[in-house]
């Protein structure tokens, strides 16, 4: 049966679910979990680690070891982000050949969408113990408010981790979905996302199985991550006016106050104070070992952090507007994404949409929950559940001049299509080049560039005599496409905006290659290691028999001239990578145990 | 005899006319249906008919079968209860899904100014094979023709003075009906373009409609239109045009394929991988039925003195496209010559020359085949 699942691929922590038998449930990983914290690391031989097991290693390899890695995504290198990135994170981030970020570990590149295929494979492997076969179709979601490049650049990570990444749709629309399906509902709601990365808000109308999407908006560079930095911020001030050190310049106390951080501010959810101890975090150059030892309190925590709370109600509060609608329209407020549990968030949404937020869904599961509802609802046709999902950013080209002239405004219900005649702006000009954009700046350079290509072959006439037309369409699955048409002569151009992900065609065939080498290598370690426990035990279990006396027995002592010789024929195999000599060596110790078994047996 | 509950009260469905029907409700029906006012109940009508309780009986079931009458509580409102559907339960709303979904595909070709059962189908595209009922392509290609005939209230099927939860409660249904998610897994060739065009004007509707200030423009526009006679479409750019460029993007997907393939076949070619270019070119033959492809194709066998049965049945292919042409004839007869055919050779270049009289190249040909053969 056809089946695609739904993942969340969240900046601190992903989560897969699936339909089954019309329940949408969360698959959780081998350890029980339902969510896997989205950390990846490359071991000193070269191994991948992922989830709970990188998590756990990051403070010992600190510079090998890659968390919010979704913050870089489809960002070029100069952007702030990567700048951010590159003074704050531990691990060491280098310009790729497209102008785009890439992370060195062990000596070799990792592209993001490397990165985050890295965890992709890692869900879809908990979906295939889970289901008894490998998903290859996945919906995958992200932040309401990511552009096409970010957005194309997660396909690629699809790609690249074996999956066929057949909608990429927003996180708080998702986190709807998995409110409303399955009740009746005639309601109007606002969903609040606050995770570790990224802020959204989405509203919408829910009517008769239909999930209106009306506005959406975001940041995606406000999260949980923020509010432990303005922790570690704190602690580091304090240490520093302590004892004239900044504990921020050395990786590894930068790790612990890190983990410190984020455990502090999980604490006082639930608390009014912690305790912070962090003993031996730096040790002076004359040997003295220094110690951090503080408390915090709740009040503190939301003094750091209050403004970042603001923020988030401000952009509501643009949404809000941009819907036509007021807080007395909503109906519901449902709140998603990990840090909605700090109860000043909790609060102070209550006091701006004046009710209290519903409690319907659970803040980590409900995005993958979603996510697999839609994927069950393009694979059965089915009538209950429809997504009317929109595009966040406006979307359009350059004009003369240097403007940005706006063809699909943003939160048009997709698919959609917009077309526009456009006329030449020199006398006898023979090409028109088509730059196309995404953002909200009136000026073109301020905004996003999504790709661009020339109309050639005009015909020589006086400017404003040609006419272009120029037509952009966004798909159901939201692939832009671009077409211009010389009017006059019919003559056509268009592309596919996907050529800003960061990553050529090539080069994404390459990394699927690598990778699927990669698992194959892993698989063949694998089972070379079993075969060398095979050999061993066989090894062991003869030696046991044999070091019993011989007895001066003319055949038992044969035998055990047989397998001593056996033993270090398969001892010199023992450490190569040669996998069928290992095989033979094992059938051949056990041929040599079963005689010496029998023999001892009749002895 | 009947399971009709005693308590139900009829009500007479304002939405069909009963003169639409096939077969005409009789007298009696006609005097039952009279007396129905959605408060009476069936009991009270079997007292009072006068047509005794099983021929009234009889005649509710004939009513509600027609669809003349709703029955509170039969059909209707099929998910009023708020819990996940579970499998069992699933089946039994489907079915008075489908009841909802006919009754919205006939109001909606209400909104239309056509005549269903007379309208000219363009019946190529409703005989192409699609998953995709036969009422419904024929639904989609009478909505998609005639939708720049009619303005976004008629479209939506609402009043001027409609509100927001009226235009939702119109639109969602439409929305969900022509979707392209909904198709997803379905085949739906050059159905496609036709239903995301269908969904995206549906949805500019809507959104003008619930937005104030966009309504009050449409509104502006709309009357102006009335005034002048002219269109009652939609006031952007991108609506006036939609239907040509409708077209143009059908062209432009087809053109685009056909270069895509004819570049795998050249390659494929260049590789000596013959078998499967020749493929790639039938495949981009069938999308569009290039003379100069064919000759090319025809003439490439030739020089390379492979597949000349291919090669000849490219140049037929040229030939039936441009008949006049002598040089998918004479390239025919090569072809030929080539096999060793020369009687067939001989009458093609004949044939050509007849299109190209005194044509030296044919004359030589012709005269050196004729003494072959004599020889
Ligand atoms: N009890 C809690 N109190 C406060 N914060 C919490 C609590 N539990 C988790 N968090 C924070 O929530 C964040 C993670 O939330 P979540 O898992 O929803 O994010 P994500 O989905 O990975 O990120 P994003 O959606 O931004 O990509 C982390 O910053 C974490 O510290
Ligand atoms: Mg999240």
């Amino acid at each position: 049966m056809e089946r695609i699942i739904g993942i969340d691929l969240g900046t601190t922590n992903s989560c897969v679910a699936v339909v089954e038998g019309g329940t949408p449930q969360v698959i959780p990983n081998k350890g029980g979990y339902k969510t896997t914290p989205s950390v990846v690391a490359i071991t000193e031989s070269g191994r991948r680690l992922v989830g709970q097991m990188a998590k756990r290693q990051a403070i010992t390899n600190a510079e090998h070891t890659v968390y919010a890695s979704k913050r870089l995504i489809g960002r070029t290198w100069d952007s702030s982000e990567v700048r951010h990135c590159i003074e704050t994170c531990p691990y060491k981030i280098v310009q790729g050949p497209h102008d785009d970020a890439r992370i060195k570990l062990r000596g070799k590149e990792y592209s993001l969408p490397e990165i985050s295929s890295i965890i992709l494979q890692e869900m879809k492997l908990i979906a295939e113990e889970f289901l008894g076969e490998a998903p290859d179709k996945a919906v995958v979601t992200v932040p309401a408010y990511f552009n096409d490049n970010q957005r194309t650049a997660t396909k690629d990570a699809g790609r690249i981790a074996g999956l066929d990444i057949v909608r990429i749709i927003n996180e708080p629309t998702t986190a709807a979905l998995a409110y409303g399906y399955g009740r009746d509902l005639d309601s109007t709601v606002a969903i609040y996302d606050l995770g570790g990365g990224t802020f959204d808000i989405s509203i919408l109308d829910i009517f008769d199985g239909v999930f209106d999407v009306l506005s959406t908006a975001g940041d995606t560079f406000l999260g949980g991550e923020d509010f432990d930095a303005r922790i570690i911020e704190h602690l580091a001030f304090e240490f520093a006016r302590e004892h004239r050190i900044d504990l921020r310049n050395d990786e590894m106390a930068l790790q612990r106050l890190r983990d410190a951080a984020e455990k502090a501010k999980i604490e006082l959810s639930s608390m009014d104070e912690t305790e912070i101890s962090l003993p031996f975090i730096h040790s002076k150059d004359d040997g003295e070992a220094l110690h951090l030892q503080t408390t915090l309190s709740r009040e503190k925590f939301e003094e750091l952090t209050i403004d970042l709370v603001q923020r988030t109600l401000k952009i509501c509060e643009a949404t809000l507007q941009e819907s036509g609608l007021t807080v007395d329209d909503i109906d519901d407020v449902i709140l998603v994404g990990g840090m909605t549990r700090m109860p000043r968030i909790q609060k102070e949404v209550k006091d701006y949409f004046g009710a209290a937020p519903s409690k319907q869904v659970h803040p980590d599961e409900a995005v993958a929950l979603g996510a697999a509802i839609q994927g069950a609802a393009l694979v059965e046709g089915s009538d209950d559940v429809l997504l009317l999902d929109v595009t966040p950013h406006n979307m359009g080209i350059m004009v003369h001049g240097g403007g940005f002239e706006v063809l699909i405004e943003a939160n048009s219900t997709i698919p959609t299509s917009h077309s526009h005649i456009f006329t030449t702006v020199r006398d006898n000009q023979t090409s028109v080049k088509i730059v196309v954009l995404q953002g909200d700046n009136d000026q073109a350079e301020k905004n996003e560039l999504l790709g661009e290509f020339v109309l050639s072959g005009l015909r020589r006439a006086p400017a404003g005599e040609v006419e272009i037309d120029v037509t952009f369409e966004i798909s159901a699955d939201g692939i832009v496409s671009v077409h211009a048409t010389d009017l006059e002569t019919g003559k056509e151009q268009s592309i596919t905006v996907s050529a800003t992900s960061g990553l050529t065609e090539e080069e994404i065939e390459d990394m699927i290659a690598e990778n699927e080498d990669y698992l194959v290598e892993l698989k063949h370690g694998e089972e070379l290691e079993d075969q060398r426990a095979r050999v061993r035990k066989a090894i062991r279990e003869i030696e046991k028999l044999i070091d019993q006396d011989s007895d001066g027995d003319e055949i038992v002592a044969q035998l055990q001239q047989r397998a001593t010789s056996a033993i270090a024929e398969a001892r010199d195999y023992l450490e190569s990578r040669d996998s069928d000599a290992l095989q033979t060596a094992g059938d051949k110790l056990e041929k040599v145990l079963q005689s010496v078994r029998a023999a001892v047996h009749s002895a | 005899m009947s399971d009709l509950d005693e308590n139900l009260a009829p009500a007479p469905a304002s939405d069909v006319d009963p003169r639409s029907l096939k077969t005409s409700p009789t007298a009696e029906e006609y005097f039952i249906l009279s007396r129905l006012d959605g408060a009476i109940t069936i009991g009270q009508l079997c007292k009072i008919s006068g047509l005794g309780a099983e021929k009234t009986l009889q005649c509710i079931e004939n009513l509600h079968r027609h669809g003349l009458i709703h029955l509170p509580g039969t059909s209707e409102s099929p998910s009023a209860n708020s819990s996940p559907p579970s499998a069992a339960a699933n089946s039994e709303s489907d079915a008075s899904k489908s009841s909802n979904t006919d009754e919205l595909a006939d109001s909606i070709r209400d909104r239309f100014p056509g005549d269903f059962t007379n309208f000219a189908f363009d019946e190529e595209l409703l005989e192409q094979q699609v998953e995709l009922e036969i009422d419904f392509k024929r639904e989609l290609l009478f909505v998609h023709q005639q939708l720049d005939q009619i303005d976004y209230y008629q479209l939506l099927g609402v009043d001027r003075d409609a509100r927001r939860r009226r235009l939702r409660r119109a639109y969602f249904p439409m929305s969900k009906r022509y979707h392209p998610d909904r198709f997803y897994k379905k085949i739906t060739g050059d159905f496609e373009p036709i239903i995301q065009n269908i969904f995206e004007r549906v949805t500019a509707a809507y959104q003008t409609l619930s937005d104030r200030n966009k309504r009050a423009e449409y509104d502006a526009a709309l009357e102006r239109g009335r005034a002048s006679h002219a269109s009652l479409r939609g006031s952007t750019p991108a609506s006036r045009r939609s239907e040509s460029r409708e077209n143009i993007m059908g062209d432009r997907k087809r053109n685009m394929a056909f270069k895509v393939l004819v570049q795998r076949g050249d390659k494929a070619f260049d590789k000596g991988r013959v078998a499967l270019a020749l493929k790639e070119y039938r495949k981009a033959f069938g999308l569009r039925p290039d003379a100069e492809l064919a000759l090319r194709v025809a003439r490439r066998l030739l020089d390379e003195q492979v597949h000349l049965d291919d090669g000849i049945s490219f140049a037929r292919m040229a030939h039936k496209i441009d008949p006049d042409s002598p040089q998918a004839v004479a390239l025919i007869g090569a072809l030929y010559e080539e096999k060793g055919g020369l009687d067939d050779a001989l009458y093609h270049y004949e044939l050509a020359l007849e299109s190209a009289p005194g044509d030296p190249e044919l004359t030589a040909r012709i005269s050196r085949l004729k003494q072959a053969l004599h020889s």
